[in-house]
C-alpha cells in the first residue's frame, strides 16, 4: 500500500526528544524522518554549527555533574532557559534576547536557510519538532505564493519564548502542542489562536491501537493495573470504572512477568550515576525475579558502557535477558522502536521529565528523576497536576522499600490510570488528521 | 623507551612461555569449556597452510574452528577444506559472508562467525597467526584463574624473510608489543590487538556482540576499552602470539602502519602525538638540520642507541629470525630506514582520515568510527 505522503518532517538531534515526538508520525512523510543537521542535508558550515549547537546542549544537560563549576553553570543555564511565571497571566509577546540571537543565527549564520531549498519541489506542508528549523521557514514563507503550512510539535508542557518568533502576529508558524497549558502559554506570547491546535503530543501508534478502540493501549493497562495493585486497593475504589472504560470485564490477574521497572537515561546520559543504587537496592528481587528492571541506555555507547559496569559490580551479570534488559541501539530510531515495543510490558517508567512525561497517556505511572532545566521542571509539575507522575518518596538507594510501598497503597497504579485518563493519547492520530482533512476538534 | 625494552625482555617469549609451555596436558578431570575459534580469513596470508594448521593441532580437550571468507571463490578456501578433511576430529565450518560496504569487514565476519559458534570462549585470530599446541589451554587457564573476560597478548612478528617483513616484525616486537606491554604493566590499560583475542561469549553478549563494534575500524582497541569500561576484567598472561610476516613488501608495510596511525590518532590524539618521542632518530636528525654540525655527533648517538635497543629486543624475542646470519648484518640500517619510514607513516593522519584496508576506501571520524559516504539518516553520535 502506498504511504499517504503528508507532509515533510523536520527533526534535529539536540537530545532524543525532538526525535522522538517525530518517530510516531514518520509514515506520512515522503521521505520518513528528515534530521536536519545531520551529513547529507545541510552543507559543511551549517553541519558545524549544529554539531557546535548539540555539543554545547550535551554539556548543558551534564552541568550540573560537572565538579566545582556545575552548580554555578547549572544556574547560568536555568536563568538563560528561564519560562516566565504564568500568573499574572499577561502579554509577553515582546521578544527575547534568545528570539533575536536565533534571527540572528538565521539571517546571518544561515543556521537552516537551505532548508527551504532542502524541500522545494512539492508544497507538502512541513512538521518541525524543533524551533529554529521552524522559525527558520517561517522566515522564509513570508511573502511566498503559495504558502507552505509550517508547523512546529511543541516538545513540552510548557516553552521559552524562543519557540515563537519576533512578531508572532505576523507569523504563519502553526503550533501542536501537548496540553492546554502550553496553550494558554503560546496565547501570551502573542501566538494567534486559530494557529494553535492542542493535539496532545504524538505517542507510538503501536502502543495505542486503532483511534478508535485503542485496544493495544488497553490490554497493557489493564495487565499493567494487576501488576501495581497486587494488594486490590485500588481495585476496590476504581474496578467498576476501570471496567467500564477499558471494556474489558476481567480484573486481571497475576501477569506472566515480574514487576517492571524501565528506567530511561537521557539522550545526554544524564541520570546515569544513579542506576548503581538501584540496582543495590533491588538486588535481591532481581535475583528472585519478583523485578525485571530495563534500562533505556539510549544511544550513547558510554551510557551503556557505565550501566554494564554498575551490573558487574552488583554480580548481576547472569540476569541481563532474565531480569535485567539493556535497550541500547546505534540507530535512533531503531532505539525508538524496541523502546516502545518494550513500554507494552513495562509498569512504571522511571525518568527525568522530558517529553517521556506525556507517555502517562499509555497509562504508564511515570517516577520522575530530577528535572534538567525550567521545561522539565514544568512538565514535572503538569505530571503531578494530573496525578500522573510520582516524586520517589525515598532515595534511590532505598528503591526496593518504597516501591513496594507504592505498589501497596495503589498509588502506583492511580497514577497509571490517571495518565490514562487526563492525558491526551491520541496526538499522532490527530496530527494526521489534521494534515489530511484540515480539520481539528479540540477536546 | 628503555623501560619499554626492559618489560619487554622482562616478559620475552623464553622465559615464562617456555615453563608455561612444558606444563602437562590438561587432565579431562579439568574444567575446560568448549572454545569456538573464529577466524575471518581473506586471501593468502604467508605460510597460511601451516599457520591454520596450527589451529588444528592445538592441545585441548573441545574446541571448534570456524572460518569466514568473503565468497566460494576466495584462495584460501582449498587450503582450509584440505585441514578440515586432514583433521576430521575438530568440526570445522566455514561461513561466506559476503563483503559490507560500510561497516568493518572483520566484524561482519566475526558477527557472522559468533552467531554460528558453540563455546563459552571465543577466540579470535587472524589468518596470519600461528600458535603452539599449549597457546589455548594457558590463554583458557589465565581466564579460569584470573576471572578475566578478556585475555589478551603481545604480538611476536617473525620469519623475517624480506627487508620489509623485518622491518615490520622489528615494528611489532619492539613498537607495538612494547606499547602493549608496557601500557598494562604500568597503566593497566589494555591495547588489545586483534591477533589474538580470547572472550567470554556472555561479557560480549552483554554489549551486544561483536557488532557493537561494526561502526570501528579499530575494533580490537575497542573491545579492551569497550569491555574495561563496562566492567568487565580485562587481563594477560604475556602469551606471545607469532604473527608470520615472510615477504611483506615495502609498500605493504607503510600502508599497514599509515593505517594503524590514521586509528591511534583518531583513538588519542594526544597520546599520538607524543608518540613522535619514539622516534628519537628523526628528532636527532631534525636538530641536525636545524642547529648544524654540533648535533652530528649527538644525532650519531641517539642512532647508535636506538639500534641497540632495538637489536636488544630482536635478540631477546625474535629466536626465529636471529638465527639468520642476514638479518643481522641488515638491521643497523634496517632500523634507521624503518625509523625514517614511520616518520611519513607519523605524518600522514594530518593530511588525510582516509583508510585502505584489503580493497575498502573508509573515511573515519573520532574513535575510527567508520563514516560512510552516502548514508543520509544514520546520525553520529561520537560527535556529542
Amino acid at each position: 500500500m502506498k504511504k499517504p505522503e503528508l507532509a515533510h518532517l523536520v527533526a534535529v538531534h539536540m537530545g532524543l526528544g525532538h526525535l522522538r515526538a517525530a518517530y510516531p508520525l514518520r509514515s506520512i512523510s515522503p521521505e520518513g524522518i528528515i534530521v536536519w543537521g545531520s551529513r547529507g542535508h545541510v552543507s559543511r558550515g551549517e553541519k558545524k554549527y549544529w554539531r557546535l549547537w548539540r555539543r554545547i546542549y550535551y554539556h548543558l544537560s551534564r552541568v550540573g555533574s560537572y565538579p566545582v563549576i556545575g552548580k554555578l553553570a547549572l544556574k547560568i543555564l536555568i536563568s538563560a532557559e528561564r519560562i516566565p511565571p504564568f500568573y499574572p497571566q499577561r502579554d509577553l509577546s515582546r521578544p527575547t534576547v534568545g528570539v533575536r540571537l536565533l534571527k540572528f543565527f538565521i539571517r546571518k549564520a544561515n543556521l537552516a536557510r537551505s532548508l527551504p531549498e532542502y524541500l522545494k519541489g512539492d508544497n507538502l506542508p512541513v512538521i518541525n519538532t524543533f524551533y529554529a528549523t521552524a522559525i527558520a521557514l517561517d522566515m522564509n514563507v513570508k511573502g511566498q505564493e503559495p504558502l507552505r503550512e509550517n508547523y512546529v510539535i511543541i516538545c513540552d508542557a510548557d516553552v521559552n519564548r524562543v519557540w515563537v518568533p519576533e512578531k508572532p502576529a505576523e507569523s504563519q508558524l502553526r503550533y501542536l502542542v501537548p496540553c492546554s497549558r502550553a496553550k494558554a502559554r503560546l496565547i501570551n506570547y502573542g501566538v494567534k489562536k486559530e494557529n494553535i491546535f492542542v493535539t496532545g503530543f504524538p505517542l507510538p501508534t503501536e502502543n495505542i491501537g486503532s483511534e478508535e478502540r485503542m485496544e493495544g493501549l488497553k490490554i497493557d493497562l489493564m495487565t499493567r493495573l494487576g501488576q501495581l495493585d497486587p494488594s486490590g486497593k485500588f481495585f476496590a475504589y476504581y474496578g467498576q470504572t476501570v471496567h467500564q472504560l477499558l471494556g474489558l470485564n476481567r480484573i486481571p490477574g497475576s501477569a506472566s512477568r515480574p514487576f517492571t521497572i524501565m528506567f530511561a537515561i537521557g539522550g545526554a546520559g544524564a541520570q546515569v550515576e544513579i542506576v548503581g543504587k538501584i540496582l543495590k537496592s533491588l538486588n535481591k528481587e532481581i535475583n528472585s525475579a519478583q523485578v525485571r528492571l530495563i534500562f533505556a541506555c539510549g544511544v550513547q555507547r558510554k551510557v551503556l558502557e557505565k550501566i554494564l559496569k554498575f551490573i558487574n559490580q552488583e554480580g548481576l551479570l547472569p540476569q541481563i535477558g532474565r531480569n535485567i534488559y539493556l535497550i541500547y541501539q546505534d540507530d535512533v530510531f531503531n532505539y525508538f522502536d524496541q523502546f516502545n515495543r518494550w513500554l507494552r510490558q513495562t509498569d512504571i517508567l522511571w525518568t527525568k521529565p522530558s517529553e517521556l512525561s506525556f507517555y502517562c497517556g499509555l497509562g504508564i505511572p511515570i517516577l520522575m528523576a530530577a528535572p534538567i532545566g525550567p521545561q522539565e521542571e514544568r512538565n514535572r509539575r503538569w505530571l503531578m497536576d494530573i496525578h500522573a507522575g510520582l516524586v520517589p518518596p525515598g532515595p534511590p538507594e532505598c528503591c526496593a522499600e518504597w516501591l513496594s510501598d507504592l505498589r501497596k497503597n495503589g498509588r502506583l497504579a492511580e497514577a497509571a490510570w490517571a495518565g490514562f485518563i487526563k492525558a491526551r493519547k491520541l496526538g499522532t492520530y490527530k496530527i494526521a488528521k489534521l494534515l489530511e482533512t484540515g480539520q481539528f476538534t479540540e477536546e | 623507551m628503555l623501560a619499554m625494552t626492559a618489560l619487554v625482555i622482562w616478559h620475552r617469549p623464553t622465559t615464562r612461555q617456555k615453563k608455561s609451555l612444558d606444563s602437562p596436558s590438561p587432565s579431562p578431570s579439568q574444567d575446560y569449556p568448549l572454545v569456538s575459534l573464529l577466524k575471518p580469513v581473506k586471501g593468502m596470508d604467508d605460510g597460511l597452510e601451516a599457520n591454520l594448521e596450527s589451529f588444528y593441532q592445538l592441545d585441548y580437550p573441545l574446541y571448534e574452528v570456524l572460518f569466514a571468507v568473503d565468497d566460494w571463490q576466495d584462495e584460501s578456501l582449498a587450503i582450509i577444506k584440505k585441514l578440515a578433511a586432514r583433521y576430521p576430529r575438530i568440526h570445522t565450518k566455514i561461513l561466506a559472508t559476503g563483503d559490507p560496504l560500510a561497516e568493518n569487514p572483520k566484524i561482519h565476519k566475526l558477527s557472522w562467525l559468533e552467531s554460528e559458534s558453540r563455546g563459552r570462549l571465543l577466540w579470535v585470530t587472524d589468518a596470519s597467526v600461528r600458535v603452539e599446541p599449549q597457546t589455548l589451554r594457558l590463554l583458557v587457564e589465565k581466564y579460569s584463574s584470573s576471572k578475566a573476560k578478556l585475555i589478551f597478548s603481545p604480538v611476536l612478528g617473525t620469519n623475517s624473510r624480506s627487508l620489509a617483513s623485518l622491518m615490520e616484525n622489528t615494528y611489532l616486537n619492539f613498537f607495538t608489543s612494547g606499547n602493549i606491554i608496557a601500557l598494562w604493566k604500568l597503566f593497566r590499560q589494555p591495547v588489545v590487538m586483534g591477533k589474538s583475542i580470547l572472550l567470554d561469549r556472555s561479557a560480549l553478549k552483554a554489549l551486544g556482540g561483536f557488532k557493537y563494534f561494526k561502526d570501528y575500524l579499530a575494533e580490537d582497541y575497542l573491545i579492551g576499552k569497550s569491555f574495561q569500561d563496562s566492567g568487565f576484567k580485562v587481563d594477560t598472561n604475556y602469551i606471545w602470539i607469532k604473527n608470520i610476516s615472510e615477504q611483506a613488501s615495502l609498500r605493504s608495510f607503510f600502508k599497514r602502519t599509515a593505517r594503524w596511525a590514521r586509528m591511534r590518532s583518531k583513538l588519542n590524539r594526544p597520546a599520538y602525538l607524543a608518540e613522535l618521542l619514539l622516534n628519537p632518530v628523526v628528532i636527532a636528525l631534525a636538530a641536525m638540520a636545524a642547529f648544524g654540525a654540533p648535533f652530528l655527533k649527538l644525532a650519531l648517538a641517539v642512532a647508535a642507541g636506538k639500534i641497540i635497543l632495538e637489536y636488544v629486543n630482536f635478540l631477546a624475542v625474535n629466536i626465529p629470525d636471529r638465527k639468520r646470519l642476514v638479518n643481522h648484518l641488515s638491521f643497523p640500517a634496517m632500523v634507521i630506514a624503518k625509523d625514517l619510514l614511520l616518520f611519513a607513516v607519523y605524518l600522514m593522519p594530518f593530511f588525510s582520515n582516509t583508510v585502505d584496508w584489503r580493497g575498502h576506501h573508509f573515511k573515519i571520524g573520532k574513535n575510527s568510527l567508520i563514516t560512510p559516504q552516502t548514508d543520509l539518516e544514520k546520525l553520529i553520535y561520537e560527535e556529542a
